[in-house]
């Protein structure tokens, strides 16, 4: 469900940041960049810690079986080609859920994450 | 450090101030622009830009080309909006690379200092109809006083996305139901076509405590519709958290229009979807430059994986918008 790249290729980034220093002789870049790193921590953290699959839920809304990537994949592609769509039952619920865990890991302070969960409790 | 060789630029100086014997002082690479290289110097008193293709030779396919930019920057210097000033565009006896001089002007590009910044407070009270004002002025510059332009209007805009995202590699639902969801809503071509800047947002502006001194970065320069520049200025990523103020996080819409004159409003939405879309497949590209071994970096890992941030703002809006 998680989006690329996935939290042991942004842990080797992390670590070979480590390992080699920053190449930015400019003060403020570099502190910006030891930042971005301990964020890219934070968010493997989250992605590790978190237990949500979608793989159930992918299945039964393709009515196929699979791996989550590729299940993804086929939704996408069969969204690319009109076979299904808003009106389809389940869709909405299914990439509302998705993308909210999603955002969850990758940045839950995000303020349109906030706005979007306010939106959804007043409809 | 990147190769940019002080003695060719020392030898731009006689061009640059004629009749002075000045040296080139305080070279320096400026941060942002990922596309451009961004480099700063001095001429004894006099501050200069450089803006160069990266490597001196690389430049961007979808950008207008720095020569072309250089172009468009001396024309609507003459049609009432604030830009740098050129003073040289390089030609190969620089042995420079592609690229152009700019006058030095002083002032804020940071969105966040912008938008939170007590020194702007006073800026942020005019900021969005001044805007409304140079994006008239923009898109009010003859045609004809202008070097030849790539067209994109909606749908050109719409096939440029889809080419886009295909290039991201995973599969992207939310992405791809946005995508379907613009093309059924498609606004008609305009019935002329006028100068868009393509990314008008406060980080391409050069802002002082009295406003904004210079529009910046007009590498994405085209004629299109230009609504798009109002949707883009407005739209959700711009806003850096300050949601409740949908002119990049520092003033309301109805400002900016009623300062602008003759807005759609409509149009102007559905340019402002596109907006998040297509920040968040720019977000997503990073993965495959990533995987590739392109750019390794934690950066490139990390601005991937705010594609999410697009969707969850995609899927509001569908909804809002329904």
């Amino acid at each position: 469900m998680h989006d690329d790249p996935a939290p042991e290729d942004i842990m080797a980034a992390v670590a070979a940041f480590l390992r080699e220093g920053s190449a930015n002789p400019n003060a403020a870049a570099r502190a910006f960049q030891e930042r971005v790193a301990q964020n890219a921590v934070d968010l493997a953290q989250r992605q590790i810690a978190d237990p949500t699959s979608t793989k159930d839920e992918l299945e039964s809304l393709l009515g196929k079986q699979g791996d989550e990537r590729a299940l993804t994949a086929e939704l996408a592609r069969r969204i690319r080609a009109g076979e299904i769509g808003e009106a389809t039952s389940g869709l909405m619920d299914y990439l509302w859920r998705t993308t909210i865990a999603k955002v969850r890991v990758d940045q839950p302070n995000y303020a349109g994450l906030a706005l979007a969960l306010k939106m959804k409790r007043e409809a | 450090m990147d190769d940019l060789d002080a003695t060719r630029l020392n030898a731009l100086a006689a061009k640059l101030a004629p009749g002075r014997d000045d040296r080139v002082s305080d070279l320096a690479r400026l941060s942002g622009g990922a596309s451009q290289e961004t480099w700063e110097f001095r001429l004894g008193d006099a501050r200069f830009i450089l803006r160069r293709a990266p490597g001196g030779t690389l430049e961007r396919k979808s950008g207008a080309g720095l020569s072309i930019e250089a172009a468009v920057i001396a024309a609507v210097a003459a049609h009432a909006v604030p830009v740098p000033n050129v003073r040289h565009v390089l030609s190969p006896e620089d042995g420079l690379g592609l690229g152009f001089v700019v006058d030095f002007v002083e002032g804020e590009t940071i969105a966040r200092k912008l938008i939170r910044d007590p020194a702007f407070a006073d800026v942020r009270t005019h900021l969005a109809a001044d805007l409304g004002r140079i994006l008239a002025a923009i898109h009010n510059v003859p045609v004809g006083a202008l070097p030849p332009l790539r067209r994109l209007g909606p749908r050109a805009t719409l096939d440029a996305l889809r080419e886009a995202l295909d290039a991201c590699g995973a599969g992207r639902p939310v992405f791809e139901l946005a995508l379907r969801w613009l093309r059924d809503r498609a606004p008609p071509e305009p019935q002329t076509l006028s100068l868009v800047h393509g990314d008008f947002r406060l980080g391409n502006l050069m802002v002082s405590a009295e406003g904004v001194r210079a529009v910046l970065d007009w590498e994405l320069v085209h004629l299109g519709d230009p609504m798009e520049d109002l949707g883009w200025l407005c739209a959700t990523p711009w806003r850096f958290g300050a949601l409740e103020k949908p002119v990049g996080g520092v003033g309301m819409r109805e400002d900016l229009f009623e300062a602008y004159g003759q807005v759609d409003a409509r149009r102007a939405t559905w340019w402002e979807i596109l907006a998040s879309l297509r920040w968040g497949i720019i977000c997503a590209g990073m993965a495959p430059l990533f995987a590739s071994g392109i750019d390794r970096s934690v950066e490139r890992a990390m601005i991937a994986r705010r594609a999410s941030e697009s969707e969850i703002d995609l899927l509001r809006l569908m909804q809002e918008h329904a």
